[in-house]
């Protein structure tokens, strides 16, 4: 047994795919709440709490798109208030946080993806078909890490130079912009000196080729397959108009229906499928350990 | 020429038959019409006491407190009218309701003040109103205006013969009144002629116009005994000229001018009557407040004509000569109160919920306070700290001024604006015909009507935009736009949006039956212009 991300890449690309694009292209209130759970649930097993104020800005960036959408569309059968002759209903509200559970999901989904998903891994699945996106796909998600360590660096160069106050909003936030600025720079001109260095290395050359170390397992097989069934089911569910929901101008779930029930158990078998993983192989450790 | 003879006396029994019932039936009619109305009335009760959870009547009439000056008020005339019950707690909700909340429609102020009559009240709200909103707003502030004059109350500017008069001026052609236009509606007339009643036998002009009126409801009944208003044929029409009927003495139920085919008024109504003993707005519909009140006054009304007792709207309890009246300057200044509140709304952005705001600005004047204190307390001691939070909260503070807040019950309150500088009335229709059959969505009109040619007074310098939002608030239709004034587009209306038939569906409009080729917030509309909104699949080229 192994842990999730020991899994081929390939298996761990086409789940998160297939959890993400889910969530992204059905709007059902069920598919959204166990998508934001297990996507929230699997970033702290793999990761821990991780950075605290990254999930509190989220958490912000959750309520502030869910109360905006009342603001600016006002379809939906239940006036909750009205102001300035603009009537804020409950639906928008509701949709308001259907989507903003969708974004948020998405957003954990993919950075559970990139702890995962290591530049290797991504090599090893896209190289093979096509190694020019692999790399910049790389390179791409490369920055992420890259951009918040530069901003550390920046950060504590400002403030020991004493350009950086921080016991005021105002100054922090002159401060902040400048580093911002700073940042920008230094990843346009770290872009053009990637660029030339990779050049100078023979990059972009034809006729080159590519190593992994990744081995293809019946269980990988086993996954992959599971994880298509269940997206197929899902899938199917979804076209037949089974998972519909509308929310306007009044909250309709499609009829109950044997085959929705199915595809809801599917969905909420592949988004906890990781979470599943990870615990069964740390009780197996454990459980191993003891008889040491 | 047996079987002639045959035909002939059978011919002649059949004629001395019908002849022979038909007296016979009226007579007995009579008794069976009063327990009719009598059973309808207690049914009404009875769904009533089960709606508030209530047994017992007296219970019923303490719950109507709670709905005092949103609803109650036919309930509270007609149970006053009919019996006796206690309706002093429902009398102080009413007097806190009209203390806190201004009422901008002329024609409203005048029903509670004519409610606080039914109740025998003597608030000084009946004297201002009296003095303030008399023939304010057309035709129906005459109507109410007149009935508190016929309940013994004084007005000297607007003496009671002065609104008879006005009120015959305004009749039309066809013998009947309506609210704008010169065709006669029978909801109108009937409530024109429950206040003209008292007058008829004292006053030769009022009783003939009251001929061509009566005339005119004859005229406009239906074959199925019922009247149409805008269109539909509803309980409330039937209701009014009930009421009307019997403030003038007419025994509808034998009087052959009001019966059509057989059927009576009272029998139309039953049409109209769904089996937990409430009423619909028209056939076949689900409950309706109004018209199961109206229906309730109709019945009180034909009850009391039948025992012998004065007209509906005779008011038995109200007490006039108990009225203080407010001295001469005190009267103007709530005269200009009254009309230049809504002008002072717009550019303060206080008025109506004025009172929720200072409770906000309030609350948000604390949290300041306490934010300040916190940054304080944790050693934040950096002037410019609290220049932001100042700025916040000039910024909430002035959010707060700008807006208005409003719950849905008080915007879509169904009263039109009242309106200084009409300079007529224009009508407007919205339909969707094309779509009909193409979606099953239950809020897609069987018929594609939306609105069917509801009229609304101008003024100066309107557009067809302000028309559609006021029309929409009126009819509680929803409908959504992008940008405002003369930028404003309109993607959806009753939750029919753009585009959701296909990329060229939406909603254009036409003016008089053609296409205006600019934006429906620069169309300036002129007076008897016909505006329609169509939804479009083809962009605008199916419209017509």
């Amino acid at each position: 047994m192994r842990g999730f991300s020991d899994y081929n890449p390939i298996a761990v690309s086409l789940y998160f795919l297939s959890v993400a694009g889910i969530a992204m292209f059905c709007m059902n209130p069920t598919i959204l709440v166990l998508s934001l759970f297990a996507s929230v649930l699997l970033f702290f097993v793999k990761q821990g709490k991780g950075d605290v104020s990254s999930h509190i800005a989220l958490l912000a960036l959750f309520f502030a798109m869910a109360l905006i959408n009342p603001l600016v569309s006002h379809n939906g059968a239940t006036v909750l208030f009205v102001i300035n002759d603009s009537i804020i209903t409950a639906e928008a509200l509701i949709y308001g946080f259907a989507a903003a559970a969708m974004i948020i999901s998405v957003i954990y989904w993919f950075r559970s993806f990139s702890a995962l998903m290591t530049e290797d891994k991504l090599l090893y699945v896209f190289g093979s078909f096509s190694p020019k996106t692999a790399l910049i796909l790389s390179m791409g998600i490369r920055y992420i890490s890259l951009l918040s360590r530069q901003r550390k660096k920046t950060e504590q160069a400002q403030r020991a130079m004493g350009l950086y106050k921080e016991d005021n909003i105002v100054d922090r936030t002159k401060g902040g912009i400048r580093i911002f600025s700073v940042i920008v720079t230094w990843a346009l001109e770290n872009g053009i000196i990637t660029a030339d260095s990779m050049a100078a290395r023979g990059y972009g050359l034809s006729s080159r080729t590519h190593f992994s170390k990744f081995k293809f397992h019946v269980s990988d097989a086993v996954l992959i397959i599971s994880i298509i069934c269940a997206d197929a089911l899902i899938i199917t569910a979804i076209s037949l108009g089974t998972l519909d929901f509308a929310f306007y101008p009044k909250l309709c779930a499609a009829e109950p229906s044997l085959f929705g029930s199915f595809a809801y158990v599917a969905y909420a078998a592949l988004v906890f499928l990781p979470v599943f993983i990870e615990v069964g192989v740390s009780l197996k450790w454990k459980f191993l350990r003891s008889k040491i | 020429m047996k079987t002639k003879i045959k035909i002939i006396s059978v011919a002649l029994f059949l004629v001395l038959l019908i002849s022979g019932i038909a007296p016979l039936s009226a007579a007995e009619g009579h008794e069976d019409s009063l327990r009719k109305a009598e059973c309808f009335l207690e049914e009404i009760l009875a769904f009533k006491m089960d709606n508030a959870g209530v047994d017992f009547e007296q219970g019923l009439v303490d719950s109507l407190a709670d709905e005092a000056g949103i609803s109650a008020e036919w309930y509270i005339i007609a149970l006053s009218q009919s019996g006796e019950y206690d309706l002093s707690e429902y009398e102080a909700a009413l007097c806190r309701y009209l203390k806190e909340k201004e009422v901008y429609s002329a024609s409203s102020r005048l029903k509670y003040a004519l409610t606080l009559a039914a109740l025998g009240s003597t608030d000084d709200y009946i004297g201002t109103v009296l003095q303030n909103s008399i023939g304010k707003q057309g035709i129906m502030s005459l109507v109410f205006g007149l009935h508190l004059l016929n309940n013994g109350y004084k007005n000297q500017t607007y003496p009671s013969q002065e609104i008879i008069e006005s009120l015959l001026s305004l009749q039309c052609e066809d013998g009947g009144w309506s609210l704008t236009g010169d065709v006669g509606n029978a909801d109108v007339t009937a409530m024109t002629l429950q206040a003209l009643a008292p007058h008829c036998k004292s006053n030769a002009d009022v009783s003939k116009s009251a001929e061509g009126a009566l005339g005119f409801l004859s005229s406009a009944q239906l074959e199925s005994g019922g009247f149409l208003s805008y269109g539909k044929e509803n309980a409330e029409s039937i209701a009014q000229v009930i009421i009307a009927l019997s403030s003038l003495g007419i025994d509808f139920q034998t009087d052959e001018r009001f019966i059509k085919n057989g059927v009576t008024l009272l029998s139309a109504i039953e049409t109209f009557r769904l089996p937990s003993g409430a009423f619909s707005h028209t056939k076949d519909a689900s409950f309706d407040e109004s018209a199961t009140a109206q229906v309730f006054c109709a019945m009180v009304s034909y009850i009391r004509f039948a025992e012998g007792k004065n007209a509906f709207y005779i008011l038995d309890k109200c007490d006039p000569e108990g009225l203080e009246m407010p001295e001469e300057t005190q009267v103007s200044d709530t005269t200009s109160d009254f009309s230049e509140a809504p002008e002072s709304n717009a550019i303060t952005g206080m008025g109506e919920g004025c009172g929720y705001k200072k409770t906000a600005i309030i609350a948000l004047l604390v949290i300041g306070a306490f934010g300040a204190i916190t940054m304080l307390a944790l050693g934040k001691r950096n002037y410019k700290n609290y220049i932001v939070l100042c700025f916040l909260l000039a910024a909430s503070i002035l959010f707060v001024l700008l807006s208005n807040f409003k719950t849905a019950k008080d915007y879509y309150n169904g009263e039109a604006i009242e309106k200084k500088n009409t300079i007529g009335s224009v009508t407007i229709s919205i339909r969707c015909d094309r779509i009909v059959g193409l979606s099953d969505e239950a809020h897609i009109p069987e018929d594609g009507i939306i609105l069917d040619d509801f009229q609304l007074d101008i003024a100066e310098g309107e557009t067809v935009y302000d028309i559609l939002a006021e029309a929409s608030r009126v009819n509680g239709i929803q409908f959504e736009n992008n940008g405002t004034e003369s930028l404003a587009y309109i993607v959806g209306i009753g939750y029919i949006y753009e585009m959701q038939f296909g990329d060229l569906s939406g909603w254009v409009y036409h003016v008089n039956g053609s296409s205006p080729s600019v934006g429906c917030g620069e169309y300036r509309l002129s007076d008897g212009d016909r505006i329609e909104w169509i939804y479009t699949l083809d962009f605008g080229g199916d419209a017509k």
